[in-house]
């Protein structure tokens, strides 16, 4: 099961919310979720503390969503401190680091985190 | 090493380990989310359960790993320290102390209650972590497995982008290899495309795991068995635990680099060419994507680590442990070598042979150099035993519901390891009463105007060659009235008698004595200072109390720094030769046999104008002849009443090492010990207080104030 939820806040600040399990079977789902709102706002934030389950398909889905913002002059963030499972996922799959990729012009790589 | 001398090892170190995790939970009661402190509880269980396992104590690994993982789940973020898992883990450690030792803590060691505790510590995992059987795989391999060669691997696992449709969870295998050992994951995710062009259907990612691990290759492939066809394998081993590199700082990154294939040498020749970090400059040249470095800087320092640690066993090897028993041997021998020494010198000198007296001489000063060194290594610092109080501070005030804080002070001072022993319940008890008594309730407390936790502390000090140990508490101090007439009730004193407060204060000490209107599990029975008191006094030391009502209690205590050797003064009576320690001593006064008959054989002397009642050793000995002319009184002093032994020569002041007395002797009061002298006999050593509470029950000898002041 998938929740997506998108809410503007009126300063061209848009704001996603992912709720549920954010797995391969859902990813379809969530990557047109991720365009609409990205097409939507030059500033998206993702809430994702309700999510239940993740797996690397989402991890995948969320860094080319930070790729493509960036290509078009946008930001994506975390709009809170993401959950412990989805913690524990991107700590298992190595994804963290101490500089961006090649895309990453504004330092704001998902996965530069104290906790990753 | 036999099999039970290993296992005596591993109870010597569980011990530590216990003593340790016992404070660390006492110091996690004051901070929960101390990372360091729950590391360091975390690391003292999980080194118990492997420690019990390879040593056969399998009871205590199945029960520690319960515990343990409780505490992996906090130190891993995943669960929040509760004064709920302290309390347990407090009650779970006394139950691995008795698990121990068995034989000790049979009446408490309980199958039932470590059957509940871990029903408690399992339900705990499980209630706050789904993960909690793959985390504690995680610990389990290390915990149990001797130490054996360890290899680090670096691990490429490219799976192919098809593999989600394979049904496969590429993550699933990372995390199982990384469980392998120790190890640092890289995911390389340059091949993730934008979002507008990503297939939600492909794995883009592919990683480096840099492993170090006693298993072997095929363990490492045993993992990709099922996907070996639908992935890129390379595994290398670039670390060996025995290679004796001594260089910490490993393969530079462009080594490394080349050596994975992720960089050409000429374009590294290329950009070594300007001036600027490598890994920035292949990262700005193009030539390589950000996560290649990232991840070869990661095995870098992976193997730094690696390397750090195993030179760790050898820095540390400057410290080694002894059984004390080895140490109590070798404080015998060199008692042996001191009285061999001293036969030397007194040949020399009988013979007035000067090239023997030379070598007599140079063996003196090195046996007596061996002597203060060997009793050097039996000091311990008296911290070891502060420590162990901050528990029954703990625990006291829990049940008693006052709030007591205790504070140390001179935890380094050294005493000897017998002393230290000898010393732990007498301060037990001391400090016991100190909570039940002394500290009032927190509402009492606050009502007088005192901060409602009350502070018990404990300090430690050199004085010569004392030790002075001082505990002090800040409660309601004691009634000078109640003990008044307590002294009265039980007949020590008269009801006209005026003492001043410290006669007063050392009633305390005489047995049965006790004000407590309740008698509590924890005191008032009126047992116990007495008991104290002759513990202290066995020690060959002295205990004092002081108080200021309604505000505080002192008791002062006074040690010799060691029980292995003393300074006593060397006395005869007929052939029988006594040493009385000097520490007690305060002088030295001849008595002719007229002036004891004047005194009608009433056993009393007056030294400058004191009377000062004594005791004739050769009647307390019963020592036949006759007595000299000219005798001599040793007045001693102890807790602060003058008390002299008639003898017939005072030899001198003798250092001497003791020896205990045989158990043929354990029942004889009066004597402390015995010591070989020079020409081979032997001196008794006498315990003073004992033979004057002897004297005084036998004799109603009175001290020398008791009888000028009934007149």
């Amino acid at each position: 099961m998938l929740n997506l939820t998108y809410n503007e806040t009126g300063e061209d600040i848009g704001v996603l919310s992912l709720m549920g399990e954010l797995v391969i079977a859902n990813a379809d789902e969530i990557k047109n979720g991720l365009l609409l709102a990205l097409g939507d706002t030059k500033q998206l934030k993702l809430n994702i503390s309700d999510v239940t389950e993740v797996d690397l398909s989402c991890i995948q889905i969320l860094c080319a969503a930070h790729r493509f913002a960036t290509k078009l002059k946008g930001h994506l963030s975390f709009a809170v401190e993401p959950p412990e499972v989805f913690k524990d996922v991107v700590r298992a799959t190595g994804v963290a680091r101490h500089k961006g990729c090649v895309h990453d012009v504004n330092n704001s790589c998902l996965w530069l985190r104290d906790w990753a | 090493m036999s099999e039970s001398q290993f296992r005596e090892a591993f109870r010597e170190e569980a011990q530590e380990h216990l003593t340790d995790l016992e404070n660390t939970i006492m110091e996690l009661e004051e901070r929960l989310d101390d990372e360091d402190l729950i590391n360091r509880a975390f690391r003292s269980m999980h080194t118990l359960k492997g420690s019990s396992a390879m040593f056969d104590f399998t009871d205590i690994s199945a029960f520690t790993h319960n515990i343990e993982t409780v505490f992996m789940l906090v130190r891993d973020g995943k669960m929040k320290m509760t004064k709920e898992i302290l309390s347990l883990s407090m009650q779970a450690r006394d139950q691995i102390k008795y698990m121990l030792n068995p034989e000790t803590g049979s009446e408490l060691s309980n199958t039932s209650k470590r059957e509940e505790l871990t029903k408690r510590f399992k339900a705990i995992a499980q209630g706050q972590d789904k993960t909690g059987d793959t985390a504690v795989k995680e610990a389990s391999p290390a915990a149990t497995a001797p130490e054996k060669k360890k290899y680090t691997y670096r691990i490429r696992f490219r799976p192919h982008s098809s593999i989600f449709m394979m049904g496969t969870n590429p993550i699933l295998l990372v995390k199982e290899v990384a469980q392998l050992g120790r190890s640092k994951v890289v995911a390389h995710t340059d091949n993730i495309p934008f979002l507008d062009e990503y297939d939600t259907g492909l794995c883009y990612i592919f990683w480096d795991i840099i492993l170090t691990t006693d298993k072997g290759m095929d363990a490492i492939k045993g993992v990709f068995v099922f996907v070996e066809d639908d992935c890129e394998l390379k595994i290398t081993v670039i670390d060996e635990s025995d290679s004796f590199s001594e260089d910490l700082d490993y393969k530079k990154l462009g080594e490394i680099l080349l050596e994975r294939g992720d960089i050409h040498q000429e374009d590294l020749d290329e950009v070594l060419g300007t001036r600027k970090l490598l890994g920035d400059m292949l990262v700005d040249a193009g030539l390589i994507q950000v996560s290649h470095i990232e991840a070869a800087l990661v095995e870098q320092e992976h193997i730094r680590q690696e390397r750090q640690g195993r030179q760790r066993p050898e820095e540390t090897i400057s410290t080694i442990k002894v059984p004390a028993e080895k140490l109590d041997r070798l404080v015998n021998l060199v008692g042996e070598l001191v009285t061999v020494q001293a036969r030397l010198t007194q040949m020399a000198v009988k013979r007035v042979d000067y090239e023997m007296l030379s070598v007599a001489e140079e063996v003196e000063r090195l046996s007596s150099e061996l002597r203060d060194n060997t009793m050097n290594i039996r000091m311990l610092p008296i911290g070891t035993i502060f420590n162990r109080f901050k528990r029954v501070v703990r625990d006291l005030s829990n049940e008693l519901k006052k709030e007591v804080e205790m504070t140390t002070e001179g935890e380094a001072t050294e005493l000897d390891k017998t002393v230290i022993e000898k010393l732990n319940d007498p301060l037990v008890h001391l400090i016991r009463n100190s909570i039940d008594h002394g500290i009032e309730t927190p509402d009492v407390r606050a009502a007088a105007g005192k901060p409602r936790r009350g502070t018990i502390h404990l300090s430690a000090e050199h004085s010569g060659a004392h030790v002075l140990i001082h505990i002090r508490d800040d409660g309601m101090g004691l009634d000078k009235e109640a003990i008044r007439l307590k002294g009265i009730e039980r007949g020590l004193i008269n009801a006209s008698a005026e003492l001043s407060d410290n006669e007063l204060f050392s009633l305390i000490f005489a047995a049965g004595f006790s004000t407590a209107k309740e008698v509590t599990s924890v005191s008032g029975r009126g047992v116990g200072m007495d008991v104290v008191r002759r513990a202290i006094e066995s020690l060959r030391g002295s205990i004092e109390l002081n108080s200021v009502t309604g505000k505080a209690t002192i008791i002062s205590i006074k040690l010799p720094l060691t029980l292995a050797i003393i300074d006593g003064l060397l006395v005869k009576v007929e052939k029988g030769q006594f040493v009385l320690p000097l520490a007690s001593v305060i002088e030295c006064v001849s008595i002719t046999a007229e002036q004891i008959s004047r005194a009608h054989d009433n056993e009393l002397v007056i030294v400058r104008g004191e009377i000062v009642p004594y005791i004739s050793l050769r009647k307390q000995f019963y020592i036949d002849g006759k007595s000299p002319e000219l005798q001599q009184v040793v007045i001693t002093e102890v807790n602060g009443a003058r008390v002299g032994f008639l003898v017939d020569h005072v030899v001198g002041e003798y250092q001497t090492v003791i020896k205990k007395l045989g158990g043929l002797y354990k029942n004889v009061i009066g004597m402390s010990g015995a010591t070989i002298l020079g020409d081979g006999s032997v001196a008794i050593i006498l315990d003073v207080p004992r033979l004057i509470d002897l004297a005084k029950q036998e004799q109603g000898l009175q001290t020398n104030r008791n009888i000028s002041k009934g007149g």
